[in-house]
């Protein structure tokens, strides 16, 4: 007992301003907290069950959904093989992540989805316990080396299972789908660009180095939403005629626009992490009879990346958040599905809060969850270092 | 080791590559966009794909909305449908693509659409500058304002001073301040991209009028809680005929379109109703009807106008989606906007609804 | 240097028979692979460029439109006069200046409470560094453009202009923003206020240099006194210049023959303005608190504890000691972040005020044209970055300079 008085004591009561401060930091988080929690149980969330699937994958045809959940379901069996491979079993992580995520969970969850919810969590259970008790080292260099390589086949995999025989169109995908895909793939695709970007930068060709400035100067330059809304116009005038390419769907030009503005954010990143590596490692290097470019693979970047991954994943973490801009394009994201429903529903007329609060916690849970494992990242390699 | 890692390296790139092509060119096998080319016209690219693909709106209550099944429905939506039945003999071959207000001409433009019918109003330079051609008016509109009741404003010189909410990239910017500035009547813009924080602000009194077309008007209104709070003014500033849109030099479907709205006009002042459709065409009353419905009248020879569709394609439009009453009844008269002394109306009865004739 | 290297390189040519020889003297020398390597490299580029250029041909160009007349309206029109008359340079002007307004109050704003709450974060009260926690984790992880909606729905719950808050007449409160009471002049008032904000940048900076100078020559007049000196001359010269007659302005409400309600007089903060600001301020200071809290949890513990056995208080800690040795970190990521703030102003597209990206949309929505509109911002925010970068740059030099 006299252990809790000494506690608060310190931490709460320590001086006048102490005092003062803590009355007021106490009357502030009565304040909001009375607020929203008035705000949540007392008023009407029938639209949130009514438009479940709206909101979650937009106008998705029912018949192809299986498309969305294999989709998904790969994504989860690769994201916990690789988090499992790359920390371990670690039981308070795993259960503040998957609080976390139960609260999407609970309130999207139908009666028939149920199956595939379990399915969902028995596949990423299996794979995250299976894979952490390979303790071999060479089993688990196999094992990276595959989980890699499926990481890079996922895009065009992912295509492939979306519109394989005559998938729904790219106009009918919407909601949160959209959101993910296009971050997703913004990431995916924008980070060996952004690497590229980095080693032109800071290459000592001097053309290379001044065309790369250019490019990520003037992708910085401008806002991401007047990029978005200049490539719907301009884009379609660039892209060459084979493929019809110049007749893509907007989703994909929003796709093309983020990745090449991500890969801007992740050259000046990782610039900055290559700047960071001694000079001795390149002369070392050269002293071994490596060349430029094997230098690069083996010394210098990995070094340079394993620097920077935290700055790395808050810039996807920003990506994540800012495919709610695609709204400009007329892309039906779940922003704006979300503010379409009490405009266009009668019944739920005036409930633009409610469906506000909703969209932004489906956008929190996925960012907190990314910036938990940036924290864990910098933290292992403070630790490690 | 280093070598294998090389051949990995070069299988995983293949694997890559084969999967990139397999993906794009099973999307462009289902792809969406009217990828018509550049010098083919329309009709023949929609007779190849087999659908049709129409930019429409999807937040206008009674012209074009997403109901709750997930179905787009309206009046901009059925002459869509209509198209479809006349060229493809079947109205539910259609493809929607909502578009918004500033999106809708690049994406007509742009080949992603075939046609556009979405309430834009034809004007001198939408028609010139951007690339686009007018089809037959379908609903003669106006811009209006609509106010609060209990404002007492009645006319728009009473608006002197009034802060106005109106939706971006249309042409009720321009029409608002001309009616507005060169009378001398300040006033206040307040401009919105999309119409949900436009309308939340219009009723909590951030501004005084709510501007966009009168049709727009009726059907939000419709949507209030308390309609009878809101009120439009009598007063239109502009001239805003709606209809459908085609690309320019695209004069093979331009006819098409056009010719089947002048059908479902003509259907109406025959009297052909899609419940008796079928009975007109098998006993046509008049040469006339025959013609229509592309039917060969006593026992004569159908006409043919060679609009690259079947001779009988009004019969499927009729039959699937109605005459321009039917129409103009299941969609608009449920926001309160009556064709009875309108400019709506048939030409017989006063109105500008009035179908060259099918000869 | 070159030339010398070209002269080896051609004296090693001549000596070798074989053109095969030749050709792997060539091959290994690496001043040559490098040029070889550029070449086909620009080579590349400009056959890209060339072609994007040509594909451009097919769009609209020409910046001739932007002359005519607007045609439409603008809800804010600050420290120019726009009317629907005026050319379509001057709306986008307007947009520009609306731009700057709140990119520049919200970096102000955001620094301050990016500081506070970043000292909060690391405060010893539990409570209060939970609440900067919590502040961070929330607001951080939420897209900025909800929180944008959200502030303009909230503050469409004021009171409604006919039921607005007067408070004696003092102010106004009402979904239709804030009037507060303001000193205006009857002519070239904002002109005025323009010159006393350049004269104030221009006398700090004069001030800056004039203590180095005093640091070096140790009997010189107090360089405060000097600048004092020099503001106020500039501000009385520009006062009788421009005829400025001062006076403060009351808002007032009033309501016309028509019913409707006026505002007018003092200084308005719409509803839009505010909800932009608010949400680039705390979304912003959300990653300023950030960097604030990496930046003086990097500095030695030592100090800290040398500064309280000083007995130096913990005001007197923060802002003698830590803070400024903070600062030589906290400058670029800083800078950083302005610069998401002035892009991120472009959000308030979907709210009603008009910035510049706005503006332009309404030109090209009127006029097409959209790659030389899409030239046209980019030149803006490039311009705006290289301003704050400039700044910023000159702060940072300032800072490093101090100390080891």
């Amino acid at each position: 007992m006299t252990q809790v008085i000494n506690w608060v004591k310190d931490n709460l009561l320590a001086s006048k301003l102490d005092i003062f401060l803590t009355i007021f930091g106490a009357c502030f988080i009565y304040f909001i907290c009375s607020m929203f929690f008035t705000f949540v149980f007392t008023s009407d969330w029938t639209l949130i069950e009514v438009n479940r699937k709206i909101l979650l994958v937009g106008l998705f045809p029912e018949e192809d959904l299986w498309r969305i959940w294999t989709v998904f379901f790969l994504f989860s069996i690769l994201l916990s093989s690789t988090i499992s491979l790359v920390y371990g079993f670690q039981i308070k992580t795993s259960i503040f992540y998957v609080s976390i995520l139960l609260i999407p969970f609970l309130i999207f969850t139908t009666t028939n989805m149920i199956f595939h919810v379990l399915f969902l969590i028995v596949l990423s259970l299996l794979s995250y316990i299976s894979i952490s008790y390979i303790k071999k080292t060479s089993y688990k260099v196999i094992l990276s080396r595959i989980i890699i390589t499926s990481w890079v086949i996922f895009i065009p995999f992912l295509f492939f299972i979306l519109v394989l025989g005559g998938g729904p169109k790219v106009t009918l995908w919407g909601g949160f789908f959209v959101n993910l895909i296009l971050a997703v793939i913004a990431i995916l695709a924008g980070f060996p660009l952004g690497v590229i970007f980095a080693l032109g930068r800071a290459s000592s060709y001097k053309t290379i180095n001044l065309v790369s400035v250019l490019f990520i100067e003037t992708f910085r330059g401008a806002p991401l939403i007047a990029w978005l809304f200049f490539a719907w116009f301009v884009l379609p005038n660039f892209l060459p005629d084979l493929f019809s390419l110049n007749d893509i769907n907007l989703v994909i030009r929003a796709m093309i626009v983020l990745s090449l503005f991500s890969s801007a954010y992740v050259a000046e990143v990782v610039r900055g992490g290559l700047q960071s590596i001694p000079k001795g490692q390149k002369e070392a290097a050269t002293a071994l009879g490596l060349n430029t470019y094997l230098e690069l693979i083996f010394i210098t970047l990995p070094q340079a990346i394993r620097i920077v991954i935290p700055t790395i994943v808050s810039t996807f973490i920003a990506i994540f958040k800012d495919t709610s801009l695609v709204f400009i394009l007329g892309i039906t994201d779940l922003l704006r599905i979300g503010r379409l429903i009490p405009e266009q529903q009668q019944e739920f007329y005036g409930k633009s809060i409610e469906v506000l609060l909703i969209v932004a916690m489906l956008f929190w849970v996925v960012s907190i969850i990314l910036s938990q494992i940036s924290r864990s990242i910098e933290r292992r390699l403070n630790v490690s270092q | 080791m280093f070598y294998l890692r090389n051949k990995l390296v070069a299988v995983v790139v293949l694997l890559m590559a084969i999967f990139v092509f397999a993906a794009c060119t099973s999307e462009e096998e289902s792809s969406s966009g009217a990828s018509s080319s550049s010098s083919g016209s329309t009709l023949t690219t929609v007779l190849e794909r087999g659908q049709l693909v129409c930019g429409v709106n999807d937040n206008l209550t009674g012209f074009g909305v997403v109901n709750s099944s997930g179905q787009f429905e309206g009046f901009d939506i059925d002459y869509c449908k209509a198209v479809a039945a006349a060229i493809l003999g079947d109205s539910s071959k259609v493809e929607y693509v909502p578009l918004t207000a500033s999106a809708r001409f690049e994406a007509l433009a742009a080949n992603e659409i075939d046609m556009l019918i979405r309430n834009t109003t034809w004007t001198a330079s939408r028609d010139r500058d951007l690339g686009n051609d007018f089809t037959v008016t379908t609903f003669y509109d106006g811009q209006g304002m609509m106010v609060k009741a209990s404002s007492g404003y009645d006319s728009i010189e009473s608006m002197s001073g009034a802060t106005v909410c109106v939706l971006q990239g249309t042409t009720t910017e321009l029409n608002l301040d001309d009616r507005f500035a060169s009378n001398g009547i300040p006033y206040t813009p307040l401009t919105f991209e999309t119409n949900d924080p436009l309308q939340a602000a219009y009723e909590e009194g951030r501004c005084d009028g709510w501007t966009t077309d009168k049709s727009g008007l009726a059907s939000k209104r419709a949507g209030f809680s308390n309609p009878s709070d809101h009120v439009v003014l009598a007063e239109t500033l502009s001239k805003e005929p709606l209809g459908p849109l085609t690309r320019d030099n695209d004069s093979e479907f331009y006819d098409v379109v056009q010719w089947v709205v002048f059908g479902m006009m003509q259907a109406e002042e025959s009297g052909i109703t899609s419940s008796n459709v079928a009975s007109m065409a098998s006993n046509p009353t008049d040469p006339g009807m025959a013609r229509l419905l592309g039917v060969g009248f006593d026992g004569g020879e159908p006409s043919d106008f060679s609009f690259g569709i079947p001779v009988d394609f009004m019969q499927a439009v009729i039959s699937q989606v109605g005459n321009y009453g039917e129409v103009y009844d299941r969609h608009l008269v449920p926001l309160g906007l009556t064709r009875e002394g309108s400019l709506n109306a048939q030409w017989t009865d006063g109105g500008l609804i009035y179908a060259p004739p099918f000869r | 240097m070159y030339l010398h290297m070209f002269l080896s390189l051609f004296q090693q040519l001549k000596s070798e028979e074989s053109i095969g020889k030749k050709l792997e003297v060539l091959f290994y020398d690496r001043s040559f692979r490098k040029l070889m390597v550029q070449l086909v490299f620009s080579i590349l580029m400009i056959v890209f460029f060339f072609y994007l250029i040509a594909r451009a041909f097919s769009l609209e160009l020409g910046f001739g439109h932007l002359g005519s007349r607007a045609g439409f309206g603008i809800s804010h029109a600050f420290l120019i006069e726009y009317t629907s008359n005026d050319s379509r340079w001057q709306a986008y002007f307007v947009g520009i200046i609306n731009t700057i307004r709140v990119s520049f109050i919200g970096i102000l704003l955001a620094t301050v409470l990016g500081v506070l709450m970043g000292l909060a974060r690391l405060s010893k009260n539990f409570l209060i560094s939970r609440i900067s926690a919590g502040y961070v984790e929330f607001i951080r992880n939420t897209p900025l453009l909800i929180q944008i909606i959200f502030w303009q729905l909230v503050l469409l719950q004021l009171p409604k202009i006919s039921d607005a808050l007067t408070f004696g007449g003092f102010s106004v409160w009402s979904n239709r923003g804030i009037l507060l009471p303001f000193i205006n002049s009857i002519e070239n008032g904002s002109l005025w206020f323009l010159i006393l904000l350049i004269g104030l940048i221009v006398t700090l900076f004069a001030r800056s240099y004039l203590s180095k100078y005093r640091e070096e020559n140790v009997n010189f007049f107090s360089p405060n006194l000097i600048s004092l000196v020099f503001f106020l001359t500039i501000a009385l010269i520009s006062y009788f210049l421009l005829g400025i007659n001062l006076y403060v302005d009351v808002p007032s409400l009033k309501v016309n023959e028509y019913g409707t309600y006026i505002q007018s007089g003092g200084f308005l903060l719409s509803p839009e303005f505010s909800a932009i600001l608010f949400a680039l301020v705390l979304y912003t200071g959300t990653f300023i608190t950030e960097i604030v809290r990496g930046s003086i949890q990097s500095l030695p513990k030592g100090q800290t504890e040398a500064a309280q056995a000083l007995g130096l208080s913990s005001y007197q800690r923060i802002t003698l000691i830590i803070l400024p040795q903070a600062l030589r970190s906290i400058i670029p990521p800083l800078t950083n972040q302005y610069l998401n703030l002035t892009k991120n102003s472009s959000l308030s597209v979907a709210i009603a005020y008009p910035d510049v990206f706005m503006v332009s949309r309404t030109i090209m929505n009127n006029a097409g044209h959209a790659l030389p509109m899409l030239f046209l911002i980019l030149i803006t925010f490039l311009g705006l970055s290289l301003f704050i970068s400039i700044f910023m740059n000159f702060l940072n030099r300032r800072v490093t300079r101090i100390g080891a």
